[in-house]
């Protein structure tokens, strides 16, 4: 692919990613939606590692497969402790914080 | 033959992308993610990225999706209905993601834009063998072992974190939300 349309690509992936973490209203389907972020931003690291001809980007990439499998371990911890018992699921459930 | 595959790749991780977004039910949103997951790993193999593109499908479509459909099978099931999710205000909010998205691309694009030069030079020189599983090996415990070893704490960081989670509270009458 010419590089204008991996880089579009990407930038698609990550706002579609963006716009699902924002709008879902499902927790986990919310979470989906960051990890296509993560994963649209991994694009771009093999792809100017291989422009660069410099490895140091696949190994960035490796970095954020880590960093997001720890976060996926901690939120849906997190998830399923704050939806367990509760009848619906739905981020508007959550408004114990709420002044 | 690679361009074909990389373009059909890139479609396919688009598509799944919309269905990321689209679709109403949890376990429909986790098979599309798995689908986007793996046009993504055929796009790594295509730019010479063969560990990177294992890891990616081995570790992202299985391990942290197994996980998700394991949570949508804890939770989700039976409390999902089919509501209409994204309301009337759809349209702003897709204009809202497609400006996102051209802003994006944008910076990227000028990101190539500027290093442009230094990227012709090093792709016409690119080393013999480059995105082989030895060479990122040797990056791995070479140049870049600092970030590898930093890794390790963030997976205890994780794994302790999770264990406090999930530990049964004391103290009763204690509400966690």
């Amino acid at each position: 692919m010419p590089e204008v349309a991996v880089l579009i690509l990407s930038a698609l992936l990550f706002s579609l990613g963006g716009y699902g973490a924002m709008a879902r209203k499902n927790p986990l389907q919310m979470f989906m939606a960051i990890e296509m972020m993560w994963n649209a931003v991994n694009l771009v690291f093999i792809y100017f590692a291989r422009q660069f001809g410099d490895v140091g980007g696949q190994i960035f990439v490796f970095v954020v497969v880590t960093v997001a499998a720890a976060e996926v371990a901690i939120g849906l911890g997190t998830v399923v402790l704050a939806f367990r018992g509760r009848e619906r699921l739905d981020l508007d459930e959550l408004d114990s914080l709420k002044g | 033959m690679i361009a074909l595959i990389s373009y059909l790749a890139g479609l396919a991780a688009l598509g799944f992308g919309v269905a990321v977004v689209a679709t109403r039910r949890s376990v429909h949103t986790a098979v599309s993610l798995i689908g986007n997951i793996l046009a993504l790993a055929v796009l790594f193999l295509t730019y010479q990225a063969q560990f990177m593109a294992f890891v990616e499908v081995a570790v992202y479509a299985g391990a942290i999706l197994i996980l998700f459909l394991f949570v949508i099978a804890l939770l989700a099931a039976g409390k999902e209905e089919e509501r209409d999710e994204y309301g009337p205000e759809l349209a702003g909010q897709v204009a809202g993601a497609v400006g996102a998205a051209a802003l994006t691309a944008a910076a990227l694009l000028l990101a190539l834009r500027v290093h442009a030069p230094r990227a012709a030079a090093a792709l016409a020189h690119l080393p013999k063998g480059y995105g082989t599983v030895q060479q990122v090996g040797a990056g791995l415990f070479g140049s870049y072992l600092l970030p590898f070893e930093l890794t390790a704490p963030v997976l205890l960081a994780a794994i302790v974190g999770v264990v406090i989670l999930a530990r049964p509270q004391r103290g009763g009458g204690e509400e966690r939300a």
